[in-house]
């Protein structure tokens, strides 16, 4: 590997991408989460999922991709371990060109598992951003509503 | 009369109260069905959300040169790093391998980014073709655009915010 200097002077002069550092805040996040999730078998994103089924009663795959903001791609990738562990049952809904996903019995059993440890990360995260908690969710609004 | 004017006066107030809580009620269920996704207190979730929000921005500027905002980032680091294997690239891009595998394989099939390794060796080495070249050229453009516009509709307090904030939430 040779590392382009010209090039590399360049980046550094120009402004940071805002997209890729939202990206790492997001990584570093997920990991927190992730790591605090551990003892469930579970990584944030699946709990992530598992909840908002858990919540929907039963939801359609495209439903679930667009409340939780990600591409069917993505979200197939993920709740296919999920189903594979038994946690999900995905089958044809009542109009049979959408499936539809709901918690099994497992499933229910591995989110009441993990809520406790999620909640440990939520009082963990305020506690780390203290006075800077108003101002994350400041932000964060202000990003979403650049969307709408 | 006093007592009147000051009884009207609190009831308007309090019309007024309601009018505005009605309007925030209003743009609030707007704002959730335009939306549509899940209101949650899950911070996680908020700052996923938000990337989402952030990269979709970024993805609609750079669309019409053909590639998304990571991919475009791909190229960059590839350029910065003529004949980088894909676990130099992973470590540079901060992204797992199968993630990066996932970005890098259009890439590859678009006749962007070329594998140049001598047969018989192990690692590959990457580098950009002359299309790969010119999309990057492109892109930079699309990328400033997209930069700017961002900065614009965030205004020079909400970048700074965003800035302070983000970099608290990387030390975690």
């Amino acid at each position: 590997m040779r590392i382009n200097k010209q090039l590399a002077e360049s980046i550094v002069l120009s402004s940071p991408c805002h997209c890729l550092n939202v990206r790492r805040a997001a990584l570093s996040v997920s990991k927190f989460y992730d790591k605090l999730l551990v003892e469930s078998g579970l990584r944030y994103v699946q709990y992530s999922l598992l909840r908002y089924i858990e919540l929907s009663g039963t939801i359609t795959i495209t439903e679930l991709a667009e409340r939780m903001r990600i591409n069917r791609t993505t979200l197939s990738r993920n709740l296919q371990p999920l189903q594979h562990a038994g946690l999900i049952k995905i089958q044809p809904g009542k109009d049979s060109r959408f499936r539809e996903v709901r918690l099994t019995d497992k499933g229910k059993n591995s989110v009441v598992c993990a809520n406790t440890m999620w909640e440990q990360a939520q009082k963990l995260m305020e506690t780390y951003l203290q006075e800077e908690l108003p101002g994350f969710e400041k932000v964060l609004l202000k990003l979403e509503l650049l969307a709408v | 009369m006093g007592v009147f004017l000051g009884l009207a006066k609190i009831v308007i107030d309090n019309l007024c109260g309601i009018g505005i809580m009605m309007h925030i009620h209003h743009l609030e269920e707007v704002m959730q069905k335009k939306r549509k996704s899940a209101q949650t207190s899950c911070y996680c979730l908020k700052i996923r959300r938000a990337t989402a929000f952030v990269t979709n921005h970024y993805d609609k500027i750079l669309a019409s040169c053909g590639v998304t905002v990571r991919q475009y980032s791909v190229l960059q680091n590839i350029a910065l790093s003529e004949h980088c294997s894909i676990r130099e690239l992973a470590d540079m891009a901060e992204l797992d391998r199968s993630t990066l595998a996932r970005n890098l394989q259009p890439l590859r099939s678009q006749g962007l980014v070329v594998d140049t390794r001598q047969p018989g060796t192990r690692n590959c080495q990457l580098e950009l073709t002359e299309a790969g070249r010119q999309t990057l050229a492109y892109g930079k453009q699309l990328w400033a655009e997209a930069q700017q516009e961002f900065i614009k509709k965030m205004g020079p307090e909400g970048i700074t915010a965003l800035e302070n904030v983000l970099e608290t939430l990387e030390a975690l």
